[in-house]
């Protein structure tokens, strides 16, 4: 049984490195397979003869600085959107939530807009997306504070629900008041989802976060299996449900936050991620959290390499995700609802 | 082990529990009996610590609102009167659950938690149904996995709300005489129970909640009498005893109100 399990995972694992390569490859500038070869030696420090070099230099630069951020982009927000998916559902005690049910995207969503709206640099947008997306999850979480009595997770939702709207309905208006022209499509454009605009540094900067915070996760395993049965439960069992949810809450929130921050929205992985892997290695979050990090970021890699393999303009990537998301979703939960 | 010193609970301005005051001393079956609706969850939530409480509840001679959530847990574990999973855990997941408060922070559990859990999974009777997952278990199925989670917790003092209530007529039989074992063993059991022949059969103290209040405290064969069932259940009885030994009740009669 769980030797099984385990197999699942090495096989998802091969799965991204399988993606990784071919991802390297597929794109709008055609690579033949033997500049491939020489870049992957040139990579490995195989010594190349100068000439090849010299023909190959162009493609290393493409595949560095074009293509490798891309990849990069798309594993980490794939993960760190399954990962935050799966905790919120565990917290919540429910396997439809996902990660925007605190308001977090509804913020970052927000904040950006806002950030494009005073036509600043995307630097600047990316921080007023972080910023709004955790101020709107204080929101909903001081929301519940203040009125919480008796079901606090009841008040949580109520408080997510009020804040998304909220922020919901402040993108709105930023839409309304920017210039037609110019800053609506790209707001518009942004809120779509895609990993086109990803730099080298900022995945940089955020890739240790999204790793550590992943890792914190999977050691509070088994505080989140306990949070899973329910907040009277847990509790009876030993577990500091308020102090634990509160920062389960804040860790998810950050991944999430800093997904919309590089690539705007990306829906539904957050959802259909944590589905398939429950399906795969069970309800146990010491196996379920990598297990959905790794299949959150094969996916999109997948996804975004088809986007910009396959398509003579690119698809943005929240709309392909849900496209290719729903019936994979739906093959799945027949299967799962089968067993 | 556990002693409650006007406790009383409410919810809102309502009060649910006013003043109760008992004590149940260690290896002893303690069964609370009353009418639906009479408070008697409540009272067993305000024992595990799940809601607040006036009033002073000793665990072992702590006062509980003192202990931290890890050490109650320690103390006192609990079977609730059922637990939904939406999630896909499997039955040995669950219960070990209950090693939670005693095992160190990691990924996973030891080889001496595991042994516990499936101790305790035999203890019930359900060695065969680790790899099951418990979502999908009917709810008797459910409330044996929960008493086993309960058991392997291997706290002093067992709370169990209601645990016959779904279990078939051996099922019902085996977890009355695994009291008898545990409290043999040392541990302290309370229960709630709808069924006086039960009280009789397992306690040792009984205590029958009424109105808010408690009614009576006192060994089974003094305070479960007719006079008690008629005050709480409107019902008229008659206590047989068996040449086992075993003490049991007939029911009849439904009284109206008017003429009680």
């Amino acid at each position: 049984m769980l030797l099984k399990k385990r197999l699942y995972l090495v096989g998802v694992f091969i799965l991204l490195l399988l993606s990784i390569i071919s991802s390297f490859w597929i794109g709008q500038y055609p690579i033949s397979l033997e500049e491939y070869k020489d870049v992957f030696y040139y990579w490995l420090n195989v010594d190349l003869n100068p000439a090849i070099l010299e023909k190959v230099k162009f493609t290393i630069i493409v595949l560095e600085e074009i293509r490798l951020p891309r990849i990069m982009a798309a594993i980490l927000i794939g993960a760190a959107l399954s990962v935050s998916g799966v905790v919120f559902q565990g917290i919540f005690v429910n396997p439809l939530v996902s990660p925007g049910i605190l308001g977090v995207l509804a913020g970052a969503s927000f904040g950006a807009a806002l950030g494009m709206l005073l036509g600043q640099s995307l630097f600047i947008i990316q921080v007023t997306a972080f910023v709004f997306g955790l101020l709107a999850v204080v929101f909903a979480l001081f929301i519940s504070k203040f009125y919480a009595q008796g079901n606090t997770l009841l008040m949580l939702v109520l408080g997510g629900v009020i804040s998304s709207s909220l922020f919901g309905a402040l993108l709105s208006l930023v839409k309304y008041t920017a210039d037609p022209y110019n800053t609506l499509p790209s707001i518009v454009y942004w809120l779509m989802g895609s990993l086109s605009s990803v730099k080298l540094e900022s995945i940089l900067m955020v890739t240790p976060w999204i790793v550590v915070f992943i890792i914190i996760l999977i050691s509070f395993g088994k505080h989140l299996n306990l949070m899973s049965l329910g907040e009277d439960d847990a509790r009876t069992l030993g577990l500091d449900v308020k102090k634990v949810r509160l920062l389960m809450i804040f860790l998810a929130t950050i991944l999430s936050a800093l997904s919309v921050m590089l690539a705007g929205m990306i829906g539904w992985i957050g959802l259909v991620i944590p589905h398939i892997s429950r399906f795969l290695v069970g309800a146990n979050h010491v196996l379920l959290i990598p297990m959905s990090a790794l299949l959150g970021g094969t996916f999109l890699l997948i996804v975004d390499t088809a986007s910009r393999g396959f398509f003579l303009t690119e698809i943005p990537l929240g709309i392909l995700t849900s496209l290719i998301g729903i019936p994979v979703f739906l093959f799945v939960l027949k299967h799962s609802l089968k067993s | 082990m556990l002693r409650l010193n006007n406790i009383s609970c409410n919810y809102g301005s309502e009060n649910i529990i006013e003043a109760i005051s008992f004590d149940v001393k260690k290896g002893e079956i303690l069964s609370i009996l009353g009418a639906n609706g009479s408070g008697k969850s409540t009272l067993l939530k305000a024992i595990v610590g799940l809601l607040p409480y006036k009033g002073n509840l000793l665990l072992d001679g702590i006062e509980s609102k003192d202990l931290s959530v890890k050490n109650r847990a320690s103390l006192v574990a609990y079977v609730p009167q059922s637990t939904v999973i939406p999630f896909e855990f499997n039955v040995l997941e669950v219960v070990l659950m209950g090693r939670f408060h005693d095992s160190s922070f990691g990924l996973n559990y030891s080889k001496e938690d595991e042994d516990l859990a499936l101790k305790a999974l035999s203890q019930v009777g359900i060695e065969d149904f680790s790899q099951k997952i418990y979502r999908y278990l009917s709810g008797g199925q459910r409330q044996l996995v929960l008493i086993a989670r309960a058991l392997a917790q291997q706290s002093p003092l067992i709370i169990m709300d209601e645990p016959v209530t779904g279990l078939d007529l051996g099922n019902q039989i085996r977890l009355l005489d695994l009291m008898e074992e545990l409290s043999s063993l040392g541990h302290t059991v309370v229960q709630t129970t709808h069924n006086p022949d039960h009280a009789l059969r397992v306690s040792q103290k009984v205590v029958w909640i009424h109105n808010r209040n408690i009614l009576s405290f006192g060994e089974p064969n003094i305070v479960v009498n007719p006079e008690n069932i008629r005050k709480v259940y409107q019902v008229e009885s008659e206590l047989f005893t068996h040449e086992r030994g075993m003490t049991h009740l007939l029911a009849y009669g439904f009284i109206k109100k008017e003429n009680l």
